[in-house]
């Protein structure tokens, strides 16, 4: 169930008044009932896919506590060890590679074949994609690698490791938690924490915001001129890739404030996966401030374990390559997304060679560098959005012409326009400003006028069909 | 706890007051409005009582002059259609129009895709009916084609006008003619190669939507006011009648007229006339009305003698 859908909102009064009633002595009885909650709001989706969440849970419980045991009594040898933590992971992942990968391998190797003259094809898999599976995948992947590398100690409490997997504010879009940030919270008894639950529902209705008023109306605009690119002017496709742009991040922000929020309220903090991504100054940058739980991930089980960069330039290079060629990969099975990911590692390797990933800037430098970066993202981003390469380059090629409609619609447009006022305040404020944005922050009326401001636009300008999240889908 | 419910509760008091002054202002933003959408909608549902009302989608609001029809035949006439609209909003706007007053005649033109096809989600055609949504017989599009908790949403005034804020507001400072609901399409059509390919048939019956045609027909036929489907030309058509078949059907069934102009040769085989393959273009919309004065003229002095 959506977050931005009307049951999930008239739902989860119930889910926190329930939750809070349980007193904290019955901690164990606050978890069944979180379980339970989040059983149940993942089998709304497809009930049967639930048995791939409780599977994944299965295997890397299991692998946490065997893979440990070569940590502890070092009853395992080395090789083994790594041979069984490449099993569990393998394992782990199986579900992610045939539902996500396997008609992207089974066309590409048959599209391969055909082009040296052989005939041969598999059945295709007319499943869909169980919802988050890459999201709870990786989380419950991670969590085991930690163990095989000693930086934890495996869980014991199965209840506990169920509830870290499939904890229902993350599991559909993330953010991708760390077992030593999640399991503590998991463990402590909770009291109600009036700041916290405030905080949680500040979340929620700026997430709220930027998914419905944002992200959605921009979706209108963009797949408008993205269906059909031809019949708009350089200037015009722009426009829509700018838009795009601010859609996915809308659109992923959206979801993981409303995650974070929602977990707030019910006494758990989960990292913000956002640090307004489109002020980096370089495309590393970037990456600390775009997805920071999938970047954690793959920097501590993919980057770090290849040799990160602690060896020697080339062999670095590569390490950042194959990194974000398995970003990439993560976010689906289509060459676009593969291409997005080489691209944004490419970019990274120049910067670390010319030195400008650590290079600090100040003043129209500075502000070059943010409108540089944006550009170079946004072009990645419209490869990342298209069906195909010769789509994303063909939307490309129109960069450069003249002729074609400017504006697909002018009245979505203006919609978007006033929408985006007070995120550039907010953004613009926290990143710039941040000390007169703590001392307006501060005055009572203002935050109120603000949260009935937000409200209203959210009902007075949203898009209210209950549309999905772009990241869902991964 | 007890200070964070409070607040809670405290911000929806709120809510509920900006909710109410927000539906005044709309309400006051529709009365006043000079023209445009805005006073186009507010138009047919509270003011209209013209003789002749022309429903339908875009084919209806681009095809249909109501000046030629008013010049031609002394009744009033005003065009109910919309652009991507069909069945579910001409209903309610004949829902609207018929709790006021009686029409001499309701002309309906048929586009298979929006009025009995799967083409977009339904609750998509119930944004201008948003705003009328407390207007007899309106609630009921709602629980039939909008989610099952459209009824709570619909409590909120805002919610009720979700959208209208920049059309509402524009069209209270700037007046855009409406010209009895018709929207003339300027420019020729370029005729490609693709231009003359059949159509294919890809849309499902949507079996809802079909029944609410049927409910058009039985409206009309309670309050003995005529109604008659039309489909107006389109470009070199040829691709048979195969998807007009239902509505082929309900009009045997219910005895109605349906006036089929699609391959009309003075008109369908005339580029000039077109802006796209499926919509005329203003000189097309102009000489297509001239054609149908007939049909309209006859089913208007049938009206008249049957209520004579």
């Amino acid at each position: 169930m959506l977050f931005n859908s009307l049951k999930f909102l008239l739902l989860f009064p119930f889910i926190f008044g329930v939750y809070w009633v349980i007193p904290a002595k019955f901690n164990q009885w606050k978890k069944w009932f979180l379980i339970l909650v989040s059983y149940l709001l993942y089998m709304n989706w497809k009930p049967a896919y639930a048995l791939v969440l409780l599977g994944v849970t299965f295997v890397t419980y299991f692998g946490g506590l065997f893979l440990e045991l070569g940590v502890e009594g070092e009853q395992l040898k080395v090789k083994k060890r790594k041979r069984l933590a490449w099993c569990f992971a393998l394992l782990a992942l199986l579900p992610l590679l045939v539902f996500k990968y396997y008609n992207f391998i089974n066309n590409s190797i048959t599209d391969g074949l055909a082009a040296i003259g052989l005939q041969f094809s598999l059945p295709g898999l007319n499943w869909a994609v169980p919802v988050g599976i890459s999201f709870f995948s990786f989380q419950a992947v991670g969590y085991m690698l930690d163990v095989y590398h000693g930086r934890i100690k495996s869980e014991r409490n199965f209840t506990d490791y169920l509830l870290f997997v499939s904890f229902f504010p993350q599991v559909a879009s993330g953010p991708i938690s760390k077992a030593d940030e999640l399991l503590p919270q998991i463990k402590t008894a909770k009291t109600f924490n009036y700041n916290q639950a405030v905080s949680g529902l500040k979340y929620l209705l700026w997430g709220m915001f930027l998914k419905v008023v944002l992200a959605d109306r921009a979706g209108i605009y963009v797949d408008t001129v993205f269906a059909s690119y031809d019949k708009f002017s350089g200037a015009g496709c722009a426009l829509a890739s700018v838009l795009y742009s601010i859609q996915i991040y809308t659109d992923f922000a959206g979801y993981s404030l409303m995650a974070v929020g929602i977990a707030k309220t019910i006494g758990f903090d989960l990292i913000n996966n956002f640090k307004r991504p489109y002020f980096a100054t370089s495309v590393s940058e970037f990456w600390k401030r775009w997805h920071i739980s999938l970047t954690r991930w793959l920097t501590q089980q993919v980057y770090i374990p290849m040799g990160g960069s602690r060896c020697s330039k080339l062999r670095n290079y590569w390490n950042i390559l194959v990194t974000f060629l398995v970003s990439g990969i993560w976010h689906g099975a289509n060459w676009t997304f593969i291409v997005w990911g080489v691209i944004h590692g490419v970019f990274q390797i120049i910067e670390k060679a010319l030195g400008w990933n650590k290079k600090e800037s100040k003043g129209i430098v500075k502000v070059l560098r943010i409108v540089l970066t944006f550009a170079i993202v946004t072009v990645a981003w419209v490869i990342f959005r298209s069906p195909s390469i010769g789509d994303a380059l063909g939307l490309i090629r129109r960069y450069a012409t003249t002729n074609g409609t400017f504006i697909a619609d002018i009245q979505t447009l203006l919609h978007i326009a006033i929408a985006i006022i007070p995120l550039l305040l907010f953004e613009v404020g926290k990143e710039f400003f941040p000390q007169f944005y703590e001392k307006i922050k501060s005055y009572t009326i203002v935050r109120w006028v603000v949260y009935l401001a937000v409200f209203a636009m959210i009902v007075l300008i949203g898009v209210h069909d209950g549309s999905s999240f772009i990241y869902v889908n991964f | 706890m007890k200070k964070f419910l409070l607040k809670v509760l405290l911000f929806f008091a709120c809510i509920e007051v900006m909710d109410l002054a927000f539906g005044q202002f709309f309400s006051i933003l529709r009365t006043h409005a000079k023209g445009g959408s805005t006073a186009n909608c507010d138009y047919i549902a509270n003011r209209a009582t013209d003789d002749v009302i022309i429903l339908g989608s875009s084919r209806a609001t681009h095809h249909y002059v109501p000046q030629i029809i008013e010049d031609s035949l002394g009744v009033s006439c005003y065009n109910c259609g919309e652009e991507g609209n069909g069945v579910v909003l001409a209903y309610g706007r004949l829902k609207m129009l018929t709790n006021r007053y009686k029409p001499k005649l309701v002309i309906y033109e048929i586009t298979p895709g929006y009025d009995y096809g799967t083409v977009d989600p339904n609750n998509k055609y119930l944004g201008y009916l948003r705003p009328y949504y407390d207007k007899e017989g309106i609630s009921q599009l709602f629980d039939d084609f909008d989610d099952e908790l459209s009824w709570l949403k619909m409590h909120s005034k805002m919610y009720q006008n979700t959208g209208r804020l920049l059309p509402d507001l524009i069209d209270n400072i700037i007046f855009r003619d409406n010209q009895k609901g018709y929207a003339p399409l300027n420019g020729v059509m370029v005729v490609k190669k693709t231009t003359n390919a059949k159509i294919e048939n890809t849309f499902t019956i949507d079996s809802l939507k079909l029944n609410y045609v049927e409910k058009v027909i039985e409206l009309c036929q309670s309050k003995d006011i005529p109604i008659v489907f039309m489909i107006s030309p389109w470009f070199n058509y040829n691709s048979g009648m195969a998807m007009f078949n239902p509505a082929f059907k309900l009009c045997e069934k219910y005895g109605i007229d349906i006036c089929s102009m699609i391959d009309e040769p003075n008109i369908s085989t005339h580029a000039e006339f077109f802006n796209g393959a499926n919509h005329l273009n203003h000189a097309g919309a102009i000489e297509y009305t001239k054609n149908i004065i007939p049909i309209i003229k006859n089913n208007i002095i049938a009206s008249n003698q049957k209520n004579e």
